[in-house]
């Protein structure tokens, strides 16, 4: 199986106004996506996720290290073509209708007018949006934007999936429909990429998972071979989950720990320095 | 590559279109001409015309920049606050296609606009030339504006040429003179002349109106004869017409001399022997003064290229900076262009006119001089393209000076600005938000 994506060594830290660095989302981050896989890509809050997916879609830049997908940069207009892209909140415009937005993106993709107009209905009513297509976005509720979000990423058929919270917001009877779909795309020789808090999903449906922590990837690996030490028991990615970030955070205060008395050290040799020996000293070297 | 430019401008077009704050804006535009019917002129029909167009085009110039400078700097950054730009931006477009989809937008909103402003002043001319010119009625094109011009004299030809030109009348008598009127005896004949008239390709009207000793009903016959006698280009006509009533007579422009004359004689021949006065306010020639039509169009070119700057400028700095910087720098550099043609009228007004020497004027000139040549440089100049200059006087601006400005403020200043803005929007990172 082909690389889709690879990452190898990649930085990305965040600078403010001055150019002074801020926050290192991503740190040193080596990661491949096979052709054909569903790759999730796991993590608390602020541990790099979405930076991540937006490194390899081009909108960001890495600090250091190299992208490539489809063997070609990222941001190319090559590989854009085999992108499907939903973001992690609605970012559709609201004042457009679920049909407009269909069109829109199909036309952006050069699509004939009847082609659009095919997929339009076929993702409409896939997604259960058929009927509600010409209210704008912004009247829709959060799971329904999803939905469009999701249709709007498959309006060019893409090889390339990539999700940020697919089914954040969706009741159980759609999370279990887009999953589905997922799978049956999965079938379909696409390579997808989904990134998620929700363990249940990603247990489900991943062939491998990355767990990034504090922008490092702490663990990666194919579902089955990660999750074989907890056999028959329940919510197995949750406890790895629990167990490889739980590990990562000791050792992170660990760390933590190892810097703390170099701080004490310092205070020391203030102290030395206000001492009045340090006093003599200073007006000796004056002198 | 130009569908995916269309597909934005497209949706940046209805966008706008549809909402109900444009709404406001194209109903100022449909109202604006009609508004500035009430502004009063010298009292002559040009007159009025020329303070009409002007105020029309200035009026619209301000609502139209103000509208763009707030469209040209919220076309990009909401899309960027609401995220949406990074939806469009992992889709295979280009950065440049972008901004060029979203100015394409914008101008062609503006020409919707231009086109709304066309139709209103269309409709209010069409008005303006019922009520100043109840002569011109029924006249196809209300665009193609006449001013009346009244003759300059009132000479008799010699009687030997009036043979000449009028076989059958035989008897000729003086011409009675007379200071309000002109009278013509039966048999006798006047001549006016006309002068001052451009060369023009289309018909000129004479309006004239007489009266006879006696309220009668059976009509006047008169013959005219119209041309220069010198030359061979006479226009003969025959008139029978009531007395007392306005009339008119189409006469082809080619009866114009190269001096731009008007000779015009009558010739007495009604068979009654009635003696017929024309009022000397009665007699009067329309000469076409423009075609209004062409000069619309022309100043609306012009506004376009205002427009067409203050889009690029408005997009360039929000392409750099946020919503608010962007319509500041905006304001500021628009206003500057538009400035630096009343600043270099006032110097050289100050400096170059009066010819003071003084320390203060002197400090001055060489600042605003020094001034000027780097505005001169960075800015195209937006002042002359004010349509007002051209409109107004009814003369269609040199196309060499249209063709001038359509390079100095689209191809140079204003793509120049833009692809600024492109080199640097094609290099930063869109998926943080810009404020």
């Amino acid at each position: 199986m082909s690389e889709i994506v690879s990452l190898f060594g990649v930085t990305k830290i965040f600078k403010d106004f001055w150019g002074k660095p801020k926050v290192k989302a991503v740190d040193n981050l080596d990661l491949q996506i096979n052709e054909g896989e569903i790759f999730g890509l796991l993590g608390p809050n602020g541990s790099g996720k979405t930076t991540t997916l937006k490194l390899i879609l081009g909108l960001l830049y890495p600090t250091r290290g190299r992208i490539s997908v489809f063997n070609r940069p990222p941001g190319d207009n090559l590989i854009k073509r085999l992108i499907g892209y939903l973001p992690e909140e609605d970012y559709l415009y609201p004042y457009l209708t679920a049909r407009e937005i269909m069109d829109f993106y199909g036309r952006i993709f050069n699509l004939s007018t009847r082609v659009r107009k095919e997929r339009a209905d076929y993702l409409l009513q896939l997604l259960g949006i058929k009927g509600y297509e010409n209210r704008p976005i912004g009247e829709y509720s959060k799971g329904m934007a999803r939905r469009i979000g999701l249709a709007q990423a498959l309006i060019n058929d893409p090889q390339l999936l990539i999700l940020d919270e697919p089914t954040s917001g969706m009741d159980p009877i759609g999370a279990r429909e887009v999953k589905d779909l997922l799978l049956e795309l999965k079938k379909k020789g696409k390579t997808i990429l989904i990134s998620s808090h929700l363990l249940a999903d990603i247990e489900d449906i991943c062939d491998r998972i990355g767990i990034l922590y504090e922008g490092k990837l702490i663990a990666t690996g194919e579902v089955k071979k990660l999750l074989s030490p907890f056999k028959g028991e329940s919510n197995r990615l949750e406890k790895f989950f629990l167990q490889v970030v739980g590990k990562a955070k000791e050792e992170k205060g660990e760390r933590e720990k190892k810097v703390a008395p170099k701080k004490k050290e310092k205070k020391e040799v203030k102290i030395i320095e206000e001492g009045p020996d340090m006093e003599l000293l200073k007006k000796l070297t004056k002198k | 590559m130009f569908h995916r430019i269309l597909a934005i401008t497209r949706k940046t077009f209805f966008y706008y279109f549809l909402s109900p704050a444009y709404g406001i804006i194209i109903f100022l535009l449909l109202l604006l001409p009609f508004w500035c019917l009430r502004l009063e002129g010298d009292g002559t029909a040009l007159g009025k015309f020329k303070i009409y167009s002007t105020y029309t085009f200035l009026l619209a110039t301000i609502i139209l920049v103000g509208t763009n400078i707030f469209t040209s700097c919220t076309v990009l950054t909401r899309d960027w606050r609401r995220k949406s730009i990074f939806l469009l931006d992992v889709k295979p477009v280009k950065r440049w296609e972008i901004l060029a989809g979203k100015w394409l937008g914008i101008i062609f909103l503006n020409i919707t606009f231009l086109a709304i402003l066309f139709f209103s002043i269309y409709l209010s001319s069409k008005f303006l030339s019922r009520y100043y010119l109840p002569e011109l009625r029924g006249e196809k094109n209300v665009f193609l504006t006449y001013q009346k011009i009244l003759p300059s004299s009132r000479k008799s030809l010699p009687s030997s040429e009036v043979h000449s030109l009028l076989p059958g009348v035989e008897k000729e008598r003086p011409a009675e003179e007379r200071k309000a009127s002109y009278s013509v005896l039966p048999g006798a004949h006047v001549t006016w002349l006309f002068q001052g008239i451009a060369p023009t390709e289309t018909t000129l009207i004479l309006n004239y109106k007489f009266f006879t000793a006696k309220k009668e009903e059976t009509k006047v016959i008169g013959f005219w004869i119209i041309g220069d006698p010198s030359t061979k280009n006479l226009f003969r006509y025959q008139s029978e017409v009531k007395a007392g009533e306005t009339h008119k007579i189409r006469i082809p422009p080619w009866t114009l001399n190269d001096k731009g004359e008007l000779w015009v004689t009558y010739f007495n021949i009604d068979p009654l022997e009635r003696s017929v006065v024309f009022p000397k306010e009665e007699i009067t020639l329309l000469a076409p003064w423009g075609n209004y039509w062409l000069n619309l169009i022309f100043g609306e070119f012009l506004l376009l290229l205002i427009i067409s700057f203050v889009v690029f400028l408005g997009i360039t700095l929000t392409t750099m900076t946020s919503t608010i910087t962007g319509i500041i720098g905006t304001l500021v550099f628009t206003s500057i262009s538009f400035a630096r043609d009343i600043l270099g009228a006032f110097v050289h007004f100050f400096v170059e006119t009066t010819g003071k020497k003084t320390a203060g004027v002197s400090i001055y000139a060489h600042f605003t001089n020094g001034l000027l040549t780097l505005l001169k440089h960075l800015l195209p100049p937006l002042g002359e393209c004010l349509s007002h200059n051209y409109v107004g006087n009814g003369i269609v601006p040199p196309l060499l000076l249209l063709g001038k400005l359509f390079v100095e403020v689209f191809l140079l200043k204003g793509l120049g600005v833009f692809l600024i803005g492109v080199l640097y929007f094609t290099r930063r990172e869109l998926g943080i938000p810009n404020e």
